[in-house]
């Protein structure tokens, strides 16, 4: 790429140092591996390093694409490996356990592995662009989500060959998901591949709220932003919270795996259940979260094909908040057929029938909008349509299930089989038409248009021809492989339809990969109507996106002369310190040297229970983690923040700030849903019955005075560093290390004390719950020590003293640690 | 729209239509209840759909470019901001449309649903003959445990035709779901907790009871004979029963054959049986 430009190395470190070296030119005297990962200058497309390195948010989203797109072959196999099993009603091609592996890693990969990803390639390359943002507010983190996504998916693949991978179904019921009955370490193995997953997915969140709420173009406030970028927010919004509580749930899963603890398993406690409650409070959210992005760039394809602007925008947009926010508030539609009473059944009857209506609203929406439009039938327009059409098919056979009594009947069938595929799939048919609409943005070039409509035709017919038979054959139990013979006629058209669907996939995939070098090159909008801002830039777009500043303050858009901006309307951040040109960095090594660390590490604790070949891999990993976290933390990078941007409401904090905020946030919901747990527990087994297991909770108090202490100390620290006195900065972070310190062996002589009394985290349920969610406490002050250990030597340096914001986002993380504490203490001491 | 509103006044005269007579109160069994709502749902859903999808490819039809006049005066223009197309009171009407009949289906589908929860009926007269049969059912990976009120056990369920049965599900090990989908019967069964179903047998004969939640290597074929027998042959069966030792392995392939020889004990040790 002849426009790619050389990154800046005098940058500042977005960790407030000033401290940083130009690298070291790279001499023969350097290892090849060394050079050849040197963040020196952002390599062209061709090579290999720049795939490696680049934390752009366009090389990122092709690369979520991609990767998401093999995962689709993978999870589309193990499809029709199920598929040709099913064509006769007794199992003859794989074997039981074989059947309930597939069928788990097909479910988890496709929603997991495959549809969220694709969905946010398309987020990553398009919402800047749509937004007006030079990149992400985190480039580093965000390659840091691609390449744990990457990893993770690596590592669920590898769990096949570990004695076999997880067979508990996509949901992972308890207690079936414990060792007990699944002692594979290529379960243990799926649950941390998730888990890492997870992480990925956090880290993203933050990212794109961080982004999106402070790097809007000025006059580009949340009402007038595209729709596409619309469905993102309220996706990342729901993805934020929704998957702490399935974090939450995956570790305690594994620490059951791993560690011994009984939650899932105790006597007397309703283990399974507290798993529905934990996995469908995310479970249902995340129906929308795989929707929601296919949602917003239907409508982006409705807008621009049929030349029309989209009926009732307003409640579009209404529609889509009050799923995402109510989207919370049905989960226990999953659990009818517990021992839940009737009141419940009937309130969250309700909830689910009330979140479908916005949807009515939407789909009316998007038909109105081709009303007197001029509608141009192109591929991507094809996919949306047909798209919309079998998700109005799912809509309606959805409302069965919310009505109660039916559900009794439907669940556990192919009628559920039937009904979510039509409405999943929908997604995915729709975000095939997203990778049409946006190729020619993405490539600079137009797929081949006669292949497009015939993998489209292929696609929707092979579509029916797969689920519309499940329909019929409903009384099929659902993750079976031996099912009532009269219904084998329907199982095997399905069949058919499977590899028709398959097969449109691969011409799919491959009009994209020939096209890249037979399209005939495109414009820069080479769709007529289209309106957001990614039209308005060349196909592939610059590096840095944009000619100019993006501004829409004169009521359309304009590119400023980025030096001119006057910094009226918008709000103004204060300026970066110390001196840089606005040029940003675009390459780092680490986020791909912590991934394979976590990788490593991950592998090991699946097995490390067992010993053997996983304990080294368990400390190679781990060893690996810390040395390039460090280095991640060490790098001078630089990003800007744009001057002006559009930034309600969050106009008063800085990046940085927020994105500790918003991570919190999501720390929240996994102490909540911990605490939950051990409420929800605690509450089954008898509240008065249960035994607190501290003998005596003195040491519990200290700790708490230990902590507020330390609170006060970051304090001080900060208004040291205001005040620029280094020697107080010094003093207060070092008082903190030690008070943490403390806290920590006091924390030591307790448990130690009750390990003497035989008390261990798997000696029962109240000892589980106890370890398991001060653990995670003490963890969280120990990742704090660790932030103040590196802290320490840099306020040495008086790093600090101009810019004291990581003090003070440190103090933010501290100061939560603390109060969660606060919480504990009372709960597993006194209570 | 006018085709929807008749569906409208469709779903509120099915609503109070005579055709069964549901009063409030009065016990329903599931396969009263789901066959007659299931049809409704079924005819209702399919009419709806096809309203809406015909409607949806006849303006695609009709509103297909010619590829000469696609731009216009009002064309939305690149950079633009984006306004609401207008068009709200369109949008409201199918809305208000679509929820009453969403509304209407889902209320009469609560009606029902009180009659199921409700229980087996109180019989007056004869207690004797009509009080209903309460077994427990206990899944175990991977058969299904039948606990008579005289407290031996089976694993075919014998039933009389007579009576109500109501059955308390629960597992001692995994979670599963016990389903007999010829009487549309469908419940959780979860360590540690129970739920309760219930139903009037009719016609002598065997069904089949099925597991419809996945509960490892044996779920495919987890399933168990359910024999209805005459009530007075009921009575003769059950003063002379004794408790079966094993499961009876069903006639199926013999993939089952491993489920039965795992170790049982061995796995659900640490599980309470309820
Ligand atoms: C492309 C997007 C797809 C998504 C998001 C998706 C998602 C899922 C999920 C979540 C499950 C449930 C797994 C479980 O019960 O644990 C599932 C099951 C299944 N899927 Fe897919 N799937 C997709 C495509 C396909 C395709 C292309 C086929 C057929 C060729 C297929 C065939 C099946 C079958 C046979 C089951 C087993 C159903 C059962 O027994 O419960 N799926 N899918
Ligand atoms: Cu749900
Ligand atoms: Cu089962």
């Amino acid at each position: 790429m002849s426009d790619d430009r050389s990154t800046d190395e005098t940058a500042v470190q977005p960790d407030g140092g000033h401290a940083s070296q130009p690298l070291a030119e790279p001499t023969s005297k350097q290892s090849a591996l060394r050079r050849f990962f040197t963040r020196d200058d952002l390599p062209p497309y061709g090579a290999l390093r720049r795939w490696l390195l680049t934390t752009n948010h366009k090389d990122v989203g092709v690369l979520y694409v991609i990767t998401a797109l093999l995962f689709l072959v993978f999870g589309g196999v193990l499809a029709l490996l199920m598929r040709v099993e099913l064509l006769t009603p007794v199992g003859d091609f794989l074997s039981a356990d074989g059947y309930n592996q597939t069928v788990s890693t097909h479910g988890l990969i496709m929603v997991f592995w495959f549809l969220s990803p694709f969905a946010f390639g398309f987020a990553n390359y398009i919402v800047p662009l749509q937004i007006g943002a030079k990149d992400l507010a985190f480039p580093r983190l965000n390659a840091l989500s691609y390449w744990l996504y990457l990893f993770s998916g690596i590592l669920i693949g590898l769990s096949f060959f570990q004695g076999g991978s997880f067979s508990g179904g996509w949901t992972m019921y308890a207690p079936l998901s414990v060792p007990n009955y699944m002692p594979q370490i290529g379960s243990t193995t799926t649950i941390l591949a998730l888990t890492l997953f997870v992480i990925s997915v956090t880290v993203s969140s933050v990212n794109f709220l961080t982004t999106m709420h402070r790097m809007r173009a000025p006059g580009l406030t949340l009402r007038r932003m595209p729709l596409f970028t619309w469905s993102i927010l309220l996706t990342v919004w729901m993805m934020l919270f929704a998957f702490a509580a399935l974090l939450a749930a995956l570790l305690i899963l594994s620490s059951d795996r791993i560690l011994g603890t009984t939650y899932f398993t105790a006597e007397g406690t309703p283990g399974s259940l507290l798993w529905t409650h934990l996995f469908w409070f995310f479970g249902h959210p995340e129906v929308y979260i795989v929707f929601f992005p296919a949602l917003g760039a239907m409508a982006e394809m409705f807008q621009t094909f049929t030349g029309r602007r989209l009926v009732g925008r307003k409640w579009f947009i209404v529609s889509m908040l009050l799923v995402a926010l109510q989207s919370f508030l049905v989960w226990m539609h999953h659990m009818f057929l517990t021992s839940i009473n009737l009141q419940i059944k009937t309130l969250f009857m309700i909830t689910t029938i009330g979140i479908s209506l916005p949807f009515d609203l939407m789909v009316f929406s998007l038909i109105y909008t081709m009303v007197k439009g001029r509608l141009r039938f192109t591929t991507p327009f094809l996919f949306a349509f047909g798209s919309l059409f079998v998700f109005i098919i799912g809509g309606i056979t959805g409302v069965f299930l919310g009505a109660v009594v039916l559900d009794y009947q439907l669940r556990g069938t192919y009628w559920v089989v039937a009904h979510f595929h039509y409405v999943m799939v929908s997604g995915v048919m729709a975000l095939v038409g997203a990778l049409y609409y946006w190729y020619p943005k993405l490539t600079g070039r137009m797929f081949n248009r006669r292949l497009g409509k015939l993998s489209f035709w292929l696609f929707f017919a092979g579509f029916n021809l797969l689920y519309f038979p499940m329909f019929i054959a409903w009384e099929t139990p659902r993750r079976v492989f031996d099912y009532p013979a009269e219904l084998t006629g329907f199982h095997q058209l399905a069949t058919v339809g499977g590899f028709l669907l398959g097969f449109a996939f691969l011409l799919v995939i491959w009009n994209c990969y020939r096209s890249l070098w037979d399209g005939e090159p495109v414009s820069s909008n080479p769709w007529a109507h289209a309106t957001t801002a990614e039209w308005a830039i060349p196909s592939p777009p610059p590096l840095e996106n944009y000619p100019g500043m993006p501004s829409y303050e004169s009521g359309s858009l304009d590119f400023l002369d980025r030096d001119s901006v006057t910094t009226d309307g918008g709000t103004v951040t204060k300026p970066t310190p110390s001196g840089h040109d606005g040029h940003d960095s675009h390459a780092s090594p680490w986020p791909l040297g912590i991934s394979i660390g976590s990788f490593v590490l991950f592998l090991g604790l699946s097995g490390v229970a067992t010993g053997g070949i996983y304990v080294p891999l368990t400390i190679i990993g781990g060893g690996l983690l810390a040395v390039t976290l460090l280095g991640f933390g060490m790098e001078s990078f630089s990003v800007t923040e744009p001057a002006v941007a559009e930034r309600w409401p969050f106009a008063g904090i800085e990046n940085g700030k927020l994105g500790v905020w918003i991570f919190l946030a999501s720390d929240i919901v996994l102490f909540g849903a911990f605490v939950g747990s051990y409420a929800f527990l605690r509450a089954g087994y008898g509240w008065q019955a249960w035994e607190i297991v501290p003998h005596n909770p003195i040491p519990g108090l200290i700790n708490t005075y230990i902590l507020l202490t330390s609170s006060f100390c970051v304090v001080l620290a900060l208004v040291a560093a205001q005040k620029g006195r280094r020697w107080g900065v010094v003093a207060g972070l070092t008082t903190t290390l030690l008070l943490g310190i403390a806290f920590l062996i006091n924390k030591g002589i307790e448990w130690v004390e009750l390990f003497h009394h035989n008390v261990w985290l798997s000696t029962d349920v109240q000892a589980s719950t106890f370890f398991l969610t001060t653990g995670l406490h003490g963890l969280h002050v120990v990742l704090g020590l660790v932030i103040v250990l590196y802290m320490i030597p840099r306020a040495l340096n008086g790093a600090y003293l101009d810019d004291e914001r990581p003090v003070e986002y440190f103090g933010l993380y501290w100061h939560f640690v603390d109060i969660v504490w606060l919480f504990l203490f009372p709960l597993f001491y006194i209570l | 729209m006018s085709v929807l509103v008749g569906l409208t006044v469709q779903t509120f005269g099915i609503g109070a239509s005579p055709a069964p007579v549901i009063l409030q109160g009065q016990s329903r069994t599931m396969d009263e209840v789901f066959p007659h709502l299931f049809s409704i749902f079924l005819i209702l859903g399919t009419l709806v759909g096809i309203v809406v999808l015909s409607y949806m490819v006849y303006v695609g039809v009709r509103y297909r470019s010619d590829g000469t006049t696609d731009e216009r005066a009002d064309s939305p223009q690149l950079g633009e901001l984006p306004e609401g197309g207008g068009d709200g009171r369109k949008l409201a009407v199918s809305l208000t449309l679509s929820a009453i009949i969403v509304i209407a289906l889902i209320s009469y589908a609560w009606f029902l649903l009180l009659g199921v929860e409700g229980g087996p009926p109180e019989v007056s007269g004869e207690p004797s003959t009509d009080e209903p049969l309460s077994v427990t059912v206990v899944g175990e990976q991977f058969s299904w445990k039948y606990i008579y009120p005289n407290g031996n056990t089976a694993y075919t369920l014998r039933v009389p035709n007579d009576r109500p049965v109501a059955l308390t599900v629960t597992s001692s090990d995994v979670m599963h779901t016990y389903g007999i989908p010829e009487y549309d019967l469908k419940t959780d069964a979860i360590p540690a907790q129970n739920t309760t179903i219930w139903f009037n047998p009719n016609e002598t004969g065997t069904v089949e009871a099925h597991c419809y939640e996945l509960c490892g290597t044996g779920h495919s074929e987890m399933t168990s004979e359910v024999i209805i027998m005459d009530g007075a042959a009921f009575d003769g069966w059950y003063a002379q029963s004794t408790s079966d030792a094993t499961p009876t392995p069903n006639e199926s392939t013999d993939k089952v054959a491993y489920a039965i020889d795992r170790p049982q004990s061995e796995l659900a040790d640490n599980y309470v049986l309820v």
